[in-house]
C-alpha cells in the first residue's frame, strides 16, 4: 500500500507511518498541528478521511450485525431441531472435547487471517490519517477495529452457519475496500509518475488487475483455504471418533467375554443377559458403522474441496499465463523493448561524444589561457600583432559558439533522456503487470499488488519473466 | 615581441586552432546523432502507446475470463 516506511516520534509516543503521498510536500507536519493554520485543502482532506473512516466503521458494523443475526437464527434452528425429535445424536464427551479443541485451533488460525485482511483494508487509512490529520486523531473519530473474538463474516463458525451470507458480506467488504483503493489510486495519479507524463503518453495507464477483481480473487482464495482447512479438521475429528469407538467396542467386547466366561464357569444361566449384551453390541457396531460412513463422507468432501481448489487456482493460472504469454510475445512489446535498448545505446554514445567534445574544448580553453598568461608573464606584448590577435579572437569565437552549441545539445539530450525515462516507466510497468499476473492463483498475494502498481521495478528488457507461471 | 616569439606564438595558436576546429567538427556531428535520437524517441513513444493499447485489450479480455471464473466459483459456493 502507500506506506513506505515508518518513523518514531517520541513526542507522540507511538509510531508514525510515513506515507507516500504527502498532503503538503512543502510543510512538515508538526505535532500537535495548529488547526487554525490548516489550509482549506487540508481541511477538506481531513473531512474526506473522516468520512472514509465512518464508511469503514459502518461496513464493519454491518458485517458484525449480519454475523450476529445469522448466529441467532442458527441457534434457534438448533434448539428447534433438538426439541423436535432428537434427530441429533448425542455427542460423546471425548469427541466434544476434541471438536472444541480443533475449533479453537481453527479460530486462532482464522483470527490471524482476519486481522491481516482487516489491516490491509483499514491500516493505510488509519495510519495516513493518524499521521497527518489531527481531527482524525480525536477519540470520536478513531477507527474501530472489531475484536477478533466477535462474530466475523470470515469466521469459520459464520461460514458454517451461512456460506451465502459470508460471500455476500465478503463481496460488500471487497466493494467498500475497492472503492477506497480506487480513490487512493486516483489520489496517487495526481502525484505519481502517471500524472506527470507527456501528453503523448498521458492517456495511457498501466492497467494492473483492478482492485475489485484482485479483492474478489483474494477473498475466494481465503474462502477456499478455510473451507478446505475446516473440512480437514472435521475429517480429523471423524477419524478420532471412529478410532475411539473401535477402542471402546474392543474394550467392551473383552469385558463382556470375560463376564460370560466367568458366569458360565460358575454354572449360571445368562442366556437373557447374553442376548441383551449382544443387542447392545449390535447397536454399538451400528453406531461405529455410521461414524465410519460419516468419516468417509468427510474424506470425500475434503478430496472434492481440494480438487475444486486446485481446479480454480489452475484455471486462474491458465488465464494469467495466457495473458502473460500474449504480452510477452506481442510484436509491439518485443519491438518496443528492443528499440528501447537500441535507443539507450545510441543515447549513451551521444553522452560519450558530448563528454569528449567538452573535454577537448576545456583543454583548448586552458591552453589558450596558458599561452596568454605566458606571454604576459614574459612581458611580451602582442597588442600590435594583428595576426596573433586575429588567431586568438577566432579561437575564442569558436569556443564561445561551441559552448552555446554544447549547452543546446546537452539540453536536447536531457530532454530525450527524460522522455526515455517515461517510456522506461511504461516498460517497467509492463513487467510489473506481468509479475503480478504471474502470481495469480499461486498465493494470496493480491493484496500487495497495488504497491507494485506504483513502484517501477528494475527494467527487465527480456521478453521473459522470472515470476511467470510455469507451464 | 621578437620575430622568433611572434613566429612561435603563431605556430602554437595555429595548432590550437586546428585542434579546436577538429573537435568542433566532431561536436557538430553530435547534432545529427541527437536528431536521430529525438526521432527515435518520438517513434518509440508511438510504439509504446500502440503496445499499451493492445495490452489494455489483452488485460480486458483476461479480466473478463477471470470475472467469469470468479462468478462461477461464487455461484458454486
Amino acid at each position: 500500500m502507500a506506506i513506505e516506511s515508518q518513523s518514531s516520534d517520541p513526542k507522540r509516543g507511538h509510531t508514525i507511518p510515513a506515507v507516500e503521498q504527502p498532503v503538503e510536500k512543502t510543510e512538515e507536519p508538526v505535532y500537535p498541528i495548529d488547526v487554525a493554520k490548516l489550509t482549506q485543502e487540508q481541511r477538506n482532506k481531513i473531512a474526506e478521511e473522516v468520512r472514509n473512516f465512518e464508511k469503514l466503521n459502518q461496513m464493519i458494523a454491518d458485517n458484525n450485525a449480519v454475523a450476529d443475526a445469522n448466529e441467532a437464527i442458527e441457534k434457534k434452528r438448533a434448539q428447534a431441531t433438538a426439541a423436535g425429535g432428537g434427530m441429533l445424536p448425542p455427542m460423546e464427551p471425548a469427541n466434544e472435547k476434541a471438536t472444541e479443541s480443533n475449533q479453537e485451533k481453527l479460530d486462532r488460525m482464522i483470527a490471524g487471517n482476519d486481522a491481516m485482511i482487516a489491516n490491509n483494508i483499514s491500516q493505510e487509512k488509519m495510519m495516513a490519517a493518524a499521521n497527518a490529520e489531527p481531527a482524525a486523531l480525536a477519540p470520536a473519530k478513531a477507527p474501530v477495529i472489531p475484536p477478533q473474538t466477535e462474530p466475523n463474516p470470515l469466521n469459520p463458525a459464520f461460514e458454517n452457519r451461512s456460506t451465502e451470507s459470508m460471500l455476500d458480506t465478503a463481496a460488500r467488504l471487497g466493494k467498500n475496500a475497492a472503492e477506497y483503493m480506487g480513490e487512493k489510486m486516483a489520489d496517487n495519479m495526481q502525484y505519481g509518475f502517471l500524472g506527470a507524463l507527456e501528453p503523448k503518453l498521458d492517456r495511457l495507464g498501466i492497467k494492473l488487475m483492478s482492485g475489485p477483481r484482485r479483492l474478489a480473487l483474494g477473498l475466494l482464495h481465503e474462502w477456499r483455504n478455510r473451507r478446505a482447512s475446516h473440512a480437514s479438521m472435521e475429517l480429523a475429528d471423524a477419524n478420532k471418533k471412529v478410532t475411539e469407538m473401535r477402542t471402546r467396542l474392543a474394550t467392551e467386547d473383552a469385558k463382556r467375554d470375560a463376564f460370560i466366561a466367568s458366569e458360565r464357569a460358575s454354572g449360571n444361566n445368562i442366556a437373557n443377559i447374553t442376548m441383551k449384551l449382544e443387542d447392545e453390541r449390535s447397536k454399538a457396531v451400528a453406531r461405529l458403522r455410521k461414524a465410519e460412513q460419516d468419516r468417509d463422507t468427510k474424506q470425500a468432501s475434503l478430496e472434492s474441496l481440494n480438487g475444486k481448489k486446485a481446479l480454480a487456482e489452475n484455471q486462474q493460472k491458465d488465464v494469467a499465463r495466457d495473458m502473460v504469454s500474449k504480452v510477452n510475445l506481442h510484436p509491439k512489446v518485443i519491438n518496443a523493448n528492443a528499440d528501447f535498448i537500441a535507443l539507450t545505446k545510441h543515447k549513451e554514445n551521444i553522452t560519450n561524444q558530448l563528454g569528449l567534445w567538452e573535454s577537448a574544448r576545456t583543454k583548448a580553453t586552458e591552453q589558450l589561457a596558458k599561452l596568454e598568461a605566458d606571454l604576459k608573464s614574459n612581458g611580451i606584448s602582442y597588442t600590435e600583432e594583428e595576426e596573433i590577435i586575429g588567431q586568438i579572437d577566432e579561437i575564442k569565437k569558436i569556443l564561445e559558439e561551441g559552448n552555446k552549441k554544447y549547452k543546446d545539445y546537452v539540453g536536447r539530450k536531457n530532454a530525450a533522456d527524460a522522455r526515455m525515462g517515461k517510456i522506461n516507466t511504461y516498460l517497467s510497468g509492463w513487467n510489473t503487470f506481468k509479475n503480478e499476473l504471474g502470481r495469480t492463483g499461486q498465493d494470496n498475494r493480491y493484496d500487495n499488488a497495488g504497491e507494485q502498481a506504483k513502484v517501477a521495478v528494475a527494467g527487465d528488457r527480456t521478453p521473459t519473466m522470472s515470476n511467470a507461471p510455469q507451464a | 615581441m621578437t620575430d622568433q616569439e611572434k613566429q612561435q606564438t603563431k605556430v602554437e595558436l595555429k595548432a590550437l586552432l586546428d585542434a579546436l576546429t577538429s573537435a568542433d567538427a566532431s561536436g557538430a556531428a553530435i547534432g545529427t546523432e541527437l536528431e536521430a535520437l529525438e526521432k527515435g524517441t518520438e517513434a518509440l513513444e508511438g510504439e509504446v502507446a500502440a503496445a499499451q493499447t493492445d495490452i489494455d485489450t489483452i488485460v480486458e479480455e483476461g479480466g473478463k475470463q477471470l470475472d467469469a471464473l470468479i462468478a462461477a466459483e461464487q455461484q458454486e459456493a
